[in-house]
């Protein structure tokens, strides 16, 4: 009797183990693969390097474009001056992009002031950055990304 | 007692200057950023016209860009220009003129900016070589 007792408890606690195993687990949610997080523009740009390659072979473009040229006579005429714009634009294009440096050149309306840029410059500028892009082969993504966040600084740059 | 005195001051003026321009680096010191990190890079601006016709300024951007320390070119045929960059540190300009001179007989004429109004009598460009070393921010 007592052995039968003894087996009954023991058969239960199998049990009772084996149920709990398998409830738990039945109640353990599916783990759902969570999402990467996605680099920011910075780094996919390839970082400091690609993004100092992008802003010189920007710069060389602009310079060769007979729209936008003239814009950049006085800097030009300047080695001071233009080293520095070019320093800006490549921390003002690593910042835009999420890098690790911010920004602290002149903001767009100030920078701009008096030089009444039009559309026509101001596309002709477009044109040169999305040619260098090309020139890299950056993707049509990232290129896209990048003028999104470059595209609102239009209404700081042309007509004043 | 005389001596000592002269001494004692020029002791505590070098201090005092060591202290000055310690205290001037470590308020105005910030980490260099992307753009002053990047290699210096000098951009020349050729007139094409002087070179050939297209064809021919293609064979000189090959040229170009098989020599160490040019960054790239463009050719812009409307503008007729030329836009050479390198690398002030890797090359010298003059490198690139009689290597071009020399491979393809061509004299290249740059077009250099022209600034109008007053010019800075500040040599500029020394006082950045001097914050850039020192890391000073702008």
């Amino acid at each position: 009797m007592r052995n039968y007792t003894r087996m009954m408890a023991a058969g239960l606690m199998v049990l009772a183990i084996a149920t709990t195993g398998c409830k738990k687990d039945e109640e353990e949610p599916t783990p759902t693969p969570t999402p990467t997080p996605t680099p920011a523009l910075y780094t996919r740009l390839g970082g400091d390097v690609a993004i100092t390659a992008v802003t010189d072979q920007f710069i060389q473009n602009v310079l060769a474009d007979p729209t936008i040229a003239d814009n950049f006579a006085a800097t030009g005429a300047d080695p001071f001056r233009f080293a520095l714009f070019r320093e800006r634009l490549i921390d003002q294009l690593c910042d835009a992009t999420g890098g690790p440096y911010t920004y602290t050149g002149a903001n767009m309306y100030d920078a701009h002031d008096g030089m009444n840029i039009t559309e026509a410059e101001f596309g002709a500028l477009v044109n040169a950055l999305v040619a260098s892009l090309n020139q890299f082969e950056v993707p049509t993504t990232e290129q896209n990304e990048l003028l999104a966040i470059l595209g609102p600084m239009q209404e700081d740059i042309v007509g004043h | 007692m005389k001596a000592i005195i002269k001494r004692s001051l020029k002791v505590l003026g070098v201090v005092t200057l060591g202290l000055f321009l310690t205290a001037f680096i470590y308020a105005n010191w910030e980490a260099p950023t992307s753009g002053r990190k990047a290699p210096v890079v000098d951009f020349l601006q050729y007139d094409a016209s002087t070179i050939g016709d297209s064809a021919q300024v293609k064979r000189v951007q090959a040229t170009l860009s098989d020599m160490d320390g040019v960054r790239g070119s463009t050719y812009n045929g409307i503008s007729n220009l030329l836009v050479v960059s390198y690398g002030v540190e890797d090359i010298d300009r003059s490198v690139i003129e009689s290597t071009i001179k020399y491979s393809h007989d061509i004299v290249l004429q740059e077009k250099t900016f022209e600034q109008s109004g007053p010019k800075c009598p500040i040599d500029m460009a020394m006082i950045s070589r001097v914050k850039r070393i020192l890391c000073v921010r702008d």
